[in-house]
């Protein structure tokens, strides 16, 4: 049995033999499915950023392995790794997540852009994005001209147009409003059905985590909760 | 400057009295009172300046126009000093560094032994009356005036030359030379005729730049001893001369 | 180099956009370059055609491209030694293609002496004619003709040797020189023009007077001391100069640089000047487009930081940044060339008026008014130097860019 993606006794400790060593993680095991919508939540310092970034290859771990889909991450050189990245994952930050001289349009884009895609799909494709998340009016701004909902927003039309197997969001709401919250994650929720990307996202936010399906807690760096919640 | 034409003496003829006589009669009279067919004179030539006078002898021979020599027996430093000068070419022998030069074109308008003549004054060919065209001014009961003007071809750098000729002596007393705009240059004074060996000669001769920058500059060139139309040894003529006769 | 154009253009896109976010400093470096730029293609220019102007004058009044000697006159000039196989030589060059014009001159030391000043000169014997199809001396007369009258007793007197004689149109001038029998020949002659070259060997020193003249003055029965020659293209002037002294053993044969190498040393300075020069502004252009590049990239390292972490190849911001250096460069450059073309051209048609300090620039031999020129290498070689400086000012800051980590950046928030 393979599951979608495997983390394997995955340890990450920062300043190795060093006065100020940390471990992050250790020993954290998960086993996550095509499709699923997971929530990675726990106090400050739990190290869930840094799950985040192990799983989506912008971080090496100290130890273990990451498994995508039948390939091991944590093997790659960083070229292929970033291949992998553009290809596969999609990413969305807490903030900062678009090219600020790119217009909205341009930023979606842009990933498919890296893949040679021509332009013609890359119009199709934002066309349609863009009405899926209702933010057609948007796309020849410039991302100072959005407010944080929408820069986000689009941040999400980016991470999902080049049709990546897997979305890691790290604390998306965390700069929005409760309103604007919401909508993002009903928008999040509408993408991991229609399109069946697998969305792993960080948050400390209840109301993010009651939209989860399945939720994992960490705490010191240790995974001590892992359920599918019903 | 007729240094050399100086040197050869004629016995003075008498002046022509009663006729009215033309100006290039005059100078034809002139020139031949101060050459001659041979002369040896014994000179001393002072240079004076606003500050400094020295003085320098010499002894020349020569033969008519053509040929003379010269050779310097005062100040000890330029004792046996001597000069050639045959046809239009001049050569001077400095003992202290035993050698001969010739004089080059572009050396002719330079002093000639630091004087108010120059090397061209010395070698200059051109008889007045081959030169300039003559015309008299006027004249009076002691002399004439003479106007001399340059034929336009002449190689000559005078605009015009004003002679006085003393009508007794038929030998010049002052003789101004004028630039093409016609400013006075210098003027050669003659005086105190003297008879030589029973010829009339001027015995001082004064050289007088009058442009302000040679103001207070004069050479005086007094004739000592002069002896006319005596043989002379050719050999003085020659280049070997200006060694031999060096001593 | 690029995938796909989609790439490309992406690179482009990104590149321009990001300079013109910060379009001050964008502009005050383009102006930087271009300023420099300019100021060297205005001194080049200027220097070159002030020395190409006085080589032309020495060419055209003094040897001509080459001259022809008889044996052994160059070291010691004689004016027996002379050049009597003058048909044949004018044969021989009227045939040769390469041959823009030819004269032929009888020269001699002599002096030159009014009634109160004496001053050594040279005189040169010429055929006018011939001479102003030559080197076109009538461009260099200041006062009065180029003739020597009916009866061929005028002379043309170069300006610094009149002003030491002090004579003017219409004086008088005795000329005495060594003739080919040893005697001193004396000639009267009337000033009849006044001539200026900047060569200041003629301007000094000469006397022109008609040869037939000259040959009569010098005792001279036929043959001339020199023969000058001007061809259509420097470049002939060697093999030239080769074949005719095959041609002709007896004779020699020089080339300007040869008779002037003070001339040819103007040159050579140039050269070494422009380097130096040009090395300003790759000096510059460098140090301006680095330390925008730098700032620029420090500035940026989290939106690169987001960029790899999306899936970008460094290799890929590696090129955006190079192009936003080439971007400053080429405005710099074309807005410097276009700056330092135009105002080059101004000079070189109105040519730059020193009048004012004529004096000072006569002692050298020099033209009052400038004439610069312009030549497209001028152009080629500060193209790369700015493409050069664009290449060698981004190697760093990349370098510094990949040391910052930018994924690091982003995911220690």
């Amino acid at each position: 049995m393979s599951e979608f993606l495997q983390v394997k006794d995955i340890s990450k400790v920062f300043n190795p033999e060093q006065e100020f060593e940390v471990a992050a993680l250790s020993g954290i095991n998960l086993a996550i499915g095509r499709g699923e919508f997971v929530v990675i939540s726990g106090p400050s310092g739990s190290g869930k950023t840094t799950l985040l970034n192990i799983i989506g290859g912008l971080d090496a771990a100290s130890g273990g392995a990451v498994i995508l889909d039948g390939l091991t991450l944590t093997d790659l050189a960083e070229k292929e790794l970033c291949l992998q990245r553009r290809d596969h994952i999609g990413f969305v930050f807490q903030a900062y997540n678009l090219i600020p001289v790119l217009t909205a349009r341009e930023n979606i884009e842009y990933v498919m852009k890296l893949q040679g895609k021509s332009q013609q799909d890359c119009d199709a494709r934002v066309v349609e994005i863009a009405e899926k998340l209702g933010i057609a009016q948007l796309l020849n701004k410039l991302p100072n001209q959005l407010s944080g909902g929408q820069q986000q927003r689009v941040a999400v039309a980016r991470a999902v147009a080049s049709k990546p197997k897997l979305i890691l969001a790290d604390e998306p709401t965390a700069n929005l409003d409760s309103g604007t919250a919401a909508e993002l994650m009903a928008m999040m929720e509408k993408l991991n059905r229609e399109e069946r990307i697998t969305v792993i996202f960080s948050s400390h936010d209840p109301m993010v985590i009651a939209k989860a399906r399945r939720s994992i807690i960490l705490r010191d760096g240790r995974v001590v909760q892992n359920e599918i919640t019903p | 400057m007729r240094l050399f034409m100086v040197i050869m003496l004629l016995f003075l003829l008498p002046p022509q009295a009663g006729a009215a006589i033309t100006a290039a009669e005059i100078i034809k009279k002139v020139e031949d009172n101060l050459n001659g067919e041979t002369a040896r004179l014994a000179i001393a030539m002072t240079v004076k300046t606003s500050r400094t006078q020295r003085t320098v002898r010499l002894e020349s021979f020569s033969i008519g126009t053509d040929k003379s020599f010269i050779r310097i027996a005062y100040p000890k430093k330029d004792e046996g000093i001597t000069f050639l000068k045959v046809d239009k070419q001049m050569w001077q022998y400095v003992p202290r560094i035993e050698k001969i030069i010739k004089i080059p074109a572009s050396m002719m308008q330079q002093s000639w032994m630091g004087s108010d003549f120059s090397n061209d004054d010395l070698i200059k060919e051109s008889s007045i009356s081959k030169d300039y065209d003559a015309n008299l001014l006027g004249e009076d009961g002691s002399g004439f005036s003479l106007e001399l003007i340059p034929h336009p071809e002449a190689p000559v750098v005078w605009g015009k030359i004003i002679m006085g000729v003393s009508r007794s002596s038929f030998l010049p007393t002052e003789v101004d030379y004028f630039d093409e705009e016609g400013v006075l240059v210098r003027t050669l004074y003659y005086r105190e005729v003297q008879r030589f060996a029973g010829r009339l000669y001027p015995s001082l001769w004064v050289m007088e730049p009058k442009t302000p920058d040679k103001a207070g500059h004069q050479t005086i060139v007094r004739v000592e001893a002069a002896e006319f139309d005596q043989p002379i040894d050719p050999e003085y003529f020659t280049k070997r001369a200006l060694k031999r006769f060096s001593k | 180099m690029f995938r796909s154009t989609g790439s490309g253009l992406l690179v482009a896109r990104i590149a321009w956009a990001s300079l013109l976010r910060r379009r001050t400093r964008t502009v005050l470096v383009v102006l930087m370059i271009a300023m420099s730029l300019w100021g060297l293609l205005f001194m080049q220019g200027l220097y070159e055609g002030m020395y190409e102007q006085m080589i032309d004058n020495a060419i055209r009044s003094g040897s001509g491209h080459l001259t022809i000697y008889a044996k052994g006159y160059r070291l010691e000039p004689d004016i027996k030694k002379l050049i009597t196989n003058i048909e044949e030589v004018a044969r021989f060059l009227a045939k040769d293609q390469r041959v823009a014009s030819v004269v032929s001159r009888i020269n001699q030391e002599a002096l030159a002496a009014t009634a109160n000043y004496s001053r050594n000169a040279k005189v040169l014997g010429v055929e006018l004619g011939a001479e102003q199809k030559h080197g076109r001396l009538a461009d260099y007369l200041r006062q009065g003709e180029l003739a020597f009258g009916p009866k061929a007793r005028g002379a043309v007197v170069g300006s610094g040797l009149a002003k030491k004689l002090k004579i003017s149109l219409g004086h008088k001038l005795v000329l005495s020189a060594q003739a080919t029998d040893n005697e001193v020949s004396a000639i009267a002659l009337k000033v009849r023009g006044i001539i200026k070259t900047n060569n200041l060997a003629i301007d000094d020193g000469a006397v022109f007077i008609d040869q037939a003249k000259a040959a009569e003055f010098l005792g001279i029965g036929a043959g001339v001391t020199q023969v000058c020659v001007i061809l259509h293209s420097e470049e002939e002037m060697v093999p030239l100069q080769q074949a005719l002294r095959q041609k002709f053993t007896d004779l020699e044969v020089f080339r300007w640089d040869e008779l002037y190498p003070a001339l040819m040393q103007s040159r050579v300075m140039m050269e070494g000047f422009s380097y130096v020069t040009y090395l300003l502004v790759f000096a510059v252009a460098a140090l301006g487009i680095f330390g925008v590049i730098l700032v620029s990239i420090l500035e940026r390292i989290r939106e690169f930081g987001i960029m790899l972490a999306i899936g970008t190849e460094f290799a890929l911001i590696r090129k955006i940044v190079l192009f936003e250096s080439f971007i400053i460069g080429f405005l710099g450059y074309l807005s410097g060339s276009l700056l330092g073309g135009l105002t080059l051209n101004y000079f070189r048609v109105h040519g730059l008026d020193l009048t004012a300090f004529s004096e000072g620039l006569d002692a050298f031999g020099l033209d009052a008014i400038m004439y610069s020129i312009i030549k497209p290498d001028y152009f080629v070689t500060a193209f790369l130097a700015v493409l050069l400086a664009t290449i060698l000012s981004v190697i760093f800051p990349l370098r510094v860019l990949k040391k910052a980590r930018p994924i690091e950046a982003i995911t220690k928030l």
